[in-house]
């Protein structure tokens, strides 16, 4: 009895240190595993202390091991397409190193339309990809609707259109931490692993007006890269960017699931 | 070499919207030659007994279909 009522206490108390992301994802994802619930508190604590939490509408963490856990959006875990909770479509592998789309008909919708949610000087991506592989895939955003707003890892070279001109570079493998921002009337860049590796000073044309697409941006290349992570935010700096790859990379560390 | 379920149009039309196991959708497509398919693994994974027919389609190669993309 003495041993129930401790129980009781020692996990009333436990619920209640959870930063409030965190504990609304247990309450909607039912997440038992201590280690995936520390993971996750101690992001949220880091993006708080780095201000970070505001710009950030959408992180899918992955995190669970089935499509169910892995559907929801971090930032605000409500099981509805406005809180941008995914849907995906085709063929997934879902486990607790990520998700991974099969790279023939797999993808997921994010319901997140950067022209309701962002703003057209303004925008970013990123994705943690576990695969190395020269593939013919796009891999997020939305390349159907001009203008652009995607991350293409297409034959081994990263290309984005971030409401403007495009911009690549070579990925230099395509495992690692991806990302591409505009944050500003003319500044915007891709960087891999928090640094930039090309970048341009051009006005945006205007901004995407479609859903945002995991896994593909054209809904026909779509990409076999497994994901440990996918943010979609308000444009950030690169030192923001440099911030954001680092708590990722100590949160898929303490999962045991990093590159 | 990746291997796809060729399908009918019509079955194609009955999966689209579907589900084939929890939170996960059918996502039907056509390939280079304009087949209808889907992939092996929403077949392996499909919880319906109303979709056993996949189990019956016959197996191709997967060609993906090229479209024009924006690079």
């Amino acid at each position: 009895m003495i041993t129930a009522v401790h129980g009781i206490i020692q996990s009333q108390q436990q619920s209640s240190a959870y930063l409030p992301l965190t504990t609304a994802w247990i309450a909607e994802t039912g997440e038992s595993d201590v280690t995936i619930i520390d993971a996750l508190n101690t992001l949220e604590q880091s993006m708080i202390n780095n201000s970070l939490t505001s710009k950030i509408k959408a992180f899918y963490p992955f995190v669970g091991g089935n499509a169910t856990k892995h559907k929801y959006n971090f930032m605000n875990a409500v099981d509805s397409d406005t809180a941008f909770r995914l849907t995906f479509n085709g063929g997934w592998t879902h486990s607790s190193t990520g998700a991974k789309p099969n790279g023939t008909n797999g993808w997921a919708d994010t319901y997140l339309n950067p022209t309701i949610i962002l703003s057209q000087d303004s925008v970013y991506m990123g994705m943690y990809s576990r695969t190395n592989i020269s593939e013919l895939s796009t891999d997020m955003g939305n390349n159907v609707i001009n203008p652009v707003f995607d991350l293409e890892l297409y034959l081994g070279v990263f290309y984005s259109y971030i409401n403007g001109p495009l911009v690549f570079a070579g990925a230099g493998g395509t495992n690692g931490y991806f990302s591409t921002s505009r944050y500003g009337a003319t500044d915007s860049y891709i960087a891999k692993d928090g640094s930039s590796i090309a970048s341009t000073v051009s006005p945006s044309t205007g901004c995407v007006n479609g859903n945002i697409m995991l896994a593909t941006s054209t809904v026909t290349y779509f990409s076999s890269k497994e994901l440990a992570g996918s943010i979609i935010s308000e444009g950030l700096t690169n030192a923001e960017d440099l911030i954001l790859y680092n708590l990722l990379q100590t949160f898929n560390t303490s999962l045991n699931r990093q590159v | 070499m990746k291997q796809v379920i060729k399908i009918t149009e019509e079955q194609a039309n009955k999966l689209k919207g579907k589900l084939f196991a929890k939170d996960s959708y059918f996502n039907p497509i056509q390939d280079n030659d304009n087949n209808w398919i889907i992939s092996i693994e929403e077949m392996e994974k499909c919880e319906f007994e109303e979709f056993d027919f996949l189990k019956e389609c016959e197996i191709i190669e997967y060609k993906p279909k090229i479209t024009p993309l924006f690079i």
